[in-house]
């Protein structure tokens, strides 16, 4: 058999380099989709992380919106999350895909950004992240506690797959839900 | 840390001697369960070097946890270029003029400021970086303890204490002091302790740690 094969969508965010070394690691390939309309080539699609949900927003419409989030397996992790939800309080009136029935919000806490090692169901994650999913419904939720507060760090419906920390920077923990994902 | 050829480890940042190859360093630690790897070119400033971008990324496909770079590093496209090759995080310590406009470009999250200091004395800090890495001069490399260090725990900004940990007590000692996080070399690579030992140590006596 050969390896699953993922999309890594660029949409102008960083930690490129660091998903595409994970999906390596649990023995995916990958490449970088810089149009999005190589993505029917994969076998699977990432959103990856960090970035402003304004200026990826577009991009994600652009190459995403009438695909069907049950078919391909996609996974969102961190912005990549937060762009598959309604919409998000980073920016105001720019619609996200709409596949997590909700909107992103401003984490109440401070310090922010959420920086550094977090528990999600009894094991830790990196989190890196100033906003967040708001509560909302879903076959598969998990939450996580940061100052008090908790907010949707997983969530899974179908092949549809969500993360608000870094698996890809959550060591061998991080690593097993990649691998997971790809043998979805 | 590491002077442009080889990982080194010395005391107070002079003697150095040879300890391997990073990339051999980066999957023990990795195996041994580390939170997080700071590598440190200690001689790229006073050589007047360019970080190594091209060891950057290869250390970078080996690490699965976040990944903080230092060394060198004097202007917004050094961080920029460092962020590209891999690093999660960048620290800089001479060029500190440089701090504000790095935070602004790539946000606090970006940003380590490495502050020298001996015996809490000489702390010079911005108050917008994502953490500080608090390095003792004279201590580092001879596993005899972080020093004194007193009031962490009213800084608004996380802090890293680095150089001088020998034994997991070192550990505690600056965590009761108020440092959020630890960091050790020596005593990982000339001591029979690991980190992961260390993290069983500190979960024993109700730190949080990652396990």
């Amino acid at each position: 058999m050969s390896p699953p094969r993922v999309a890594i969508l660029d949409y102008g965010c960083g930690n490129l380099a660091s998903v595409a070394n994970a999906v390596r690691k649990v023995g995916g390939e990958s490449f970088i989709s810089r149009h999005g309309s190589d993505i029917w080539t994969s076998d699977a699609v990432i959103l990856p992380g960090q970035g402003h949900f304004g200026q990826a927003a577009p991009a994600v419409h652009h190459w995403l919106d009438g695909v069907a989030p049950n078919g391909m397996p996609v996974l969102g992790i961190c912005l990549g999350m937060q762009l598959m939800c309604e919409g998000s309080e980073e920016a105001p009136g720019v619609k996200g895909l709409g596949w997590i029935p909700g909107p992103c919000y401003r984490l109440p806490v401070s310090p922010l950004p959420h920086v550094g090692w977090n528990d999600v169901d009894g094991v830790s994650y990196y989190f890196c992240h100033t906003y967040a999913v708001g509560h909302v419904r879903g076959p598969v939720i998990r939450t996580t506690e940061y100052r008090g507060h908790q907010f949707v760090s997983e969530y899974r419906a179908g092949n549809l797959w969500a993360v608000q920390f870094h698996p890809e920077k959550s060591g061998r923990a991080g690593l097993a839900l990649l691998a997971e994902f790809l043998r979805l | 840390m590491w002077n442009g050829q080889t990982l080194v480890k010395g005391i107070g940042f002079d003697a150095w001697r040879s300890v391997g190859h990073p990339l051999q360093a980066i999957n023990v630690f990795q195996m041994r369960e580390v939170d997080e790897i700071i590598f440190l070119d200690i001689t790229a400033t006073k050589e007047g070097r360019r970080p190594n971008f091209q060891l950057v990324e290869s250390l970078a496909r080996e690490c699965f946890v976040p990944l903080t770079i230092g060394g060198g590093v004097t202007s917004v496209e050094d961080v920029r270029d460092l962020l590209r090759a891999g690093a999660d995080r960048v620290t800089i310590k001479t060029a500190s003029a440089v701090i504000p406009e790095c935070v602004d470009a790539f946000g606090a999250q970006a940003i380590v400021q490495c502050c020298e200091h001996e015996d809490g004395e000489g702390i010079v800090w911005y108050e917008d970086v994502g953490e500080v890495l608090l390095q003792h001069r004279t201590r580092d490399g001879t596993m005899r303890g972080y020093g004194p260090l007193a009031g962490l725990r009213n800084w608004p900004r996380p802090v890293i204490a680095s150089g001088g940990a020998g034994i997991y007590e070192h550990f505690t000692q600056v965590l009761d002091a108020g440092a959020s996080a630890v960091a050790a070399g020596a005593m990982w690579l000339f001591t029979e302790q690991t980190p992961l030992e260390a993290k069983r140590y500190l979960a024993a006596k109700g730190y949080p740690v990652r396990l």
